[in-house]
């Protein structure tokens, strides 16, 4: 064998020998001099994109959410939205030092009003003096989770756009470092990422008024081909986050995922025996449970189940929406808005968000270059709320006719009764065209 | 005087390298195609059947036998994507989404014929074991079996060049017997001191009747690189050890 051995390095020896004199046959066919050119390594990148986004939506003039708004009953009950958004991302690094951008200017056109900001997304300076350890300080995205459209164990980032879950969020101004080892064996990676989150006037301000410092920690490890994260919150602002998830490949083509968190002192919108919705203060739990699977046909289908624990609970969103309908017949009959702008301040607090109730299902079938047709992805997208059986379907799109341009065809249909979750959502349905190019 | 050694070396080698075993075979096409440990620099190129043709460039390190992370430096919509493979565990992270999400080896990452198992693949003697092997003369067939379940093709036909012992062909087979790619071998030339490698990789199948994919290796050359960059938390800084 040892002789079999020296045979095959001889033979490889002797393939390095006839390498010196023998040119490549046909290397005219590649130019590996321009190749070699593209990449050459410079201390600085910069990038971003340019993005036009008309939409058009049709009202629904019975919804909550219009109500609300008590917009002027004249129009013709549609909504014609124009957004432009420009993305600057760049970096320069030195040595072990690296600074990070990423800024934002948009413009929106909104039946005849104009409404313009930026922001900037993320601006920090990176330190690393090895592989195994990096120190963060800036506004930077924290994302931490496995889940794909909800991240209960997410306690120090901006809740994702559950419509357009993989797009970029804002960072808050953090000081962080990663601590990461390797190991041979069934614990592959541990690594530890502390993170502290002071709070001060505008400054984190989503944490609480006043001055004062949380910390929060994240513990990964991949021990027997599953990715594990332990997460912890602390501080001054209240509630504190414990938090747990996973993620682990089944097969070649299943990957599964869930999350657990338990947050004290959160609180949950609730009527109370007076019939007054009030903030009730509870330890709350939240749980998310996915699957990712790719079939045979290339079609890719992510599936979560979430609960949030910290929701309303179903009657009592019905109980709100009532009092909605209250608030505008008496604004309608006499005039008065107080109690519409009660509504409206719960709205704008207790259920402001997107999904307020306890039991969301999400799934997205996308169909990645069907029938042949290259860089073409029709997808289909539902968010149900379990407890109200109201849904939200979102049809579309993506075509990347040429190298840095996305195209996307997107529509959002709701599906509801009276006093449902989708159902007093303000859109009937809403058709959205938006083109990305990439610079 | 040089050719006449060169060619009198290659006589003695080629029934040399013939006696080895199929293992041993299918170990010097694994270390013929790249070293064990490297970084390299790669361009993926998708060409549609009306001839119009997708770029990627890739930066790649690999550690080991199991421990592979790609960046993609272009085009511009998918630069700072990174992805990174630990044995049967794959990501993606997307600098916009701002954390890895686990993938699996099926998937494409840029579309076309190549799929993440063929962007971040590992040595062949990893995921597959050898189940016979034909020797032809000019060339061996050997017919690899998946070692697991998690492995992107159930058998493999490789086709190897026996002098050079590198590939020409390999068929790639579905657990169906379904051929969902066959990967063509071209343009052996010189890379990291002197090695001599494939630099050239054509990719067609009967699923993209008329499309082709090609990756080209610009670059590639042993490094030695710590095994924390092959982690989740390194994705989004891999740039930083270009």
């Amino acid at each position: 064998m040892t002789r079999i051995r020296g045979m095959i390095a001889c033979a490889a020896l002797v393939a390095q020998l006839a390498a010196v004199p023998t040119p490549a046959p046909a290397q005219d066919e590649y130019d590996f001099s321009e190749l070699e050119r593209e990449i050459r390594t410079k201390p600085y990148a910069f990038g971003g994109f340019f993005e036009l986004t008309p939409s058009l939506a049709a009202l629904d003039r019975e919804s909550a959410a219009y109500r609300l708004r008590a917009l002027d009953p004249g129009g013709d009950g549609y909504s014609r939205r124009y957004d432009a958004a420009l993305r600057l991302e760049g970096s320069y690094r030195a040595g072990i030092a690296a600074l990070h951008a990423r800024a934002e200017g948009q413009a929106r056109r909104e039946d005849g009003e104009w409404e313009r900001r930026a922001i900037l997304m993320e601006g920090y300076l990176s330190l690393r003096p090895s592989p195994g350890l990096s120190i963060e300080a800036g506004k930077k995205a924290v994302k931490w989770g496995t889940g794909y459209a909800w991240n209960p164990i997410g306690f120090i980032q901006r809740p994702k756009d559950v419509e357009d879950p993989e797009e970029a969020l804002s960072g808050y101004t953090v000081l962080a470092a990663d601590w990461i080892r390797s190991f041979d064996g069934p614990l592959s990676t541990l690594a530890f990422t502390p993170v502290i989150l002071p709070v001060a006037d505008h400054v984190n301000e989503d944490f609480g008024g006043g001055r004062h410092v949380n910390a929060a920690a994240k513990l990964y490890a991949l021990l027997w081909n599953t990715d594990i994260d332990l997460a912890v919150f602390v501080g001054e602002s209240g509630s504190a986050g414990y938090g747990v998830d996973f993620a682990r490949n089944l097969r070649s083509n299943v990957a599964v995922h869930g999350e657990l968190a338990y947050v004290t002192e959160a609180g949950i919108p609730a009527f109370d025996g007076a019939g007054a919705l009030t903030m009730e203060t509870s330890d709350v739990v939240a749980a998310l449970a996915g699957v990712r699977w790719l079939t045979e046909s290339e079609i890719t289908v992510i599936a979560e189940y979430y609960h949030n624990g910290g929701g309303i609970r179903a009657d009592d969103l019905e109980r709100y929406f009532a009092l909605v309908d209250c608030a505008y017949d008496a604004f309608v009959e006499s005039g008065d808005c107080a109690l519409l702008d009660v509504a409206r301040r719960v709205s704008g607090s207790a259920l402001g968000r997107p999904h307020p109730g306890r039991h969301y299902l999400y799934a997205r079938a996308s169909w990645k270059e069907p029938f042949d047709i290259l860089y073409v992805t029709p997808a289909a997208v539902s968010i149900v709320n379990l407890a109200d059986g109201s849904a939200s379907f979102m049809p579309e799109i993506s075509y990347s006719p040429v190298t840095n341009l996305d195209l996307r065809v997107q529509g959002v249909i709701k599906a509801g009764g009276d006093n449902t979750d989708f159902g007093e959502k303000l859109n009937e349905w809403r058709l959205e065209l938006r083109g990305r190019f990439f610079f | 005087m040089r050719t006449l050694f060169v060619a009198l070396a290659m006589l003695l080698a080629a029934p040399a390298a013939r006696a080895a075993t199929p293992d041993e075979i299918l170990a010097a096409v694994d270390r013929n195609l790249a070293p064990e440990t490297y970084e390299s620099y790669r361009k993926l190129v998708n060409i549609e059947p009306d001839g119009s043709k997708r770029e990627f460039t890739l930066f790649t390190v690999k550690k080991g036998h199991d421990k592979v992370a790609s960046l993609f430096l272009a085009p511009e919509s998918e630069k700072g994507r990174t992805t990174l493979r630990l044995g049967e565990n794959m990501w993606l992270f997307i600098p916009a989404v701002g954390k890895p999400i686990r993938i699996t080896s099926l998937q494409s990452v840029v579309g076309g014929v190549f799929n993440n198992a063929d962007i971040m693949r590992l040595d062949y003697r990893t995921e597959y074991s050898v189940e016979s092997m034909e020797d032809l003369g000019a060339t061996y067939v050997l017919r690899l079996k998946a070692k697991t379940q998690y492995v992107a093709y159930d058998r493999l036909t490789m086709t190897v060049d026996a002098k050079e012992l590198v590939p020409i062909s390999i068929e790639c087979y579905a657990a169906t017997g379904l051929l969902i790619k066959t990967l063509h071998f071209k343009e052996t030339k010189a890379f990291d001191k002197g090695h001599r490698r494939p630099a050239v990789i054509e990719t067609d199948s009967p699923l993209y009747k008329g499309y082709r994919s090609i990756m080209i290796t610009i670059a590639i050359k042993e490094r030695s690189i710590a095994d924390e960059v092959f982690t989740l938390n390194f994705m989004p800084k891999l740039e930083g050890i270009r």
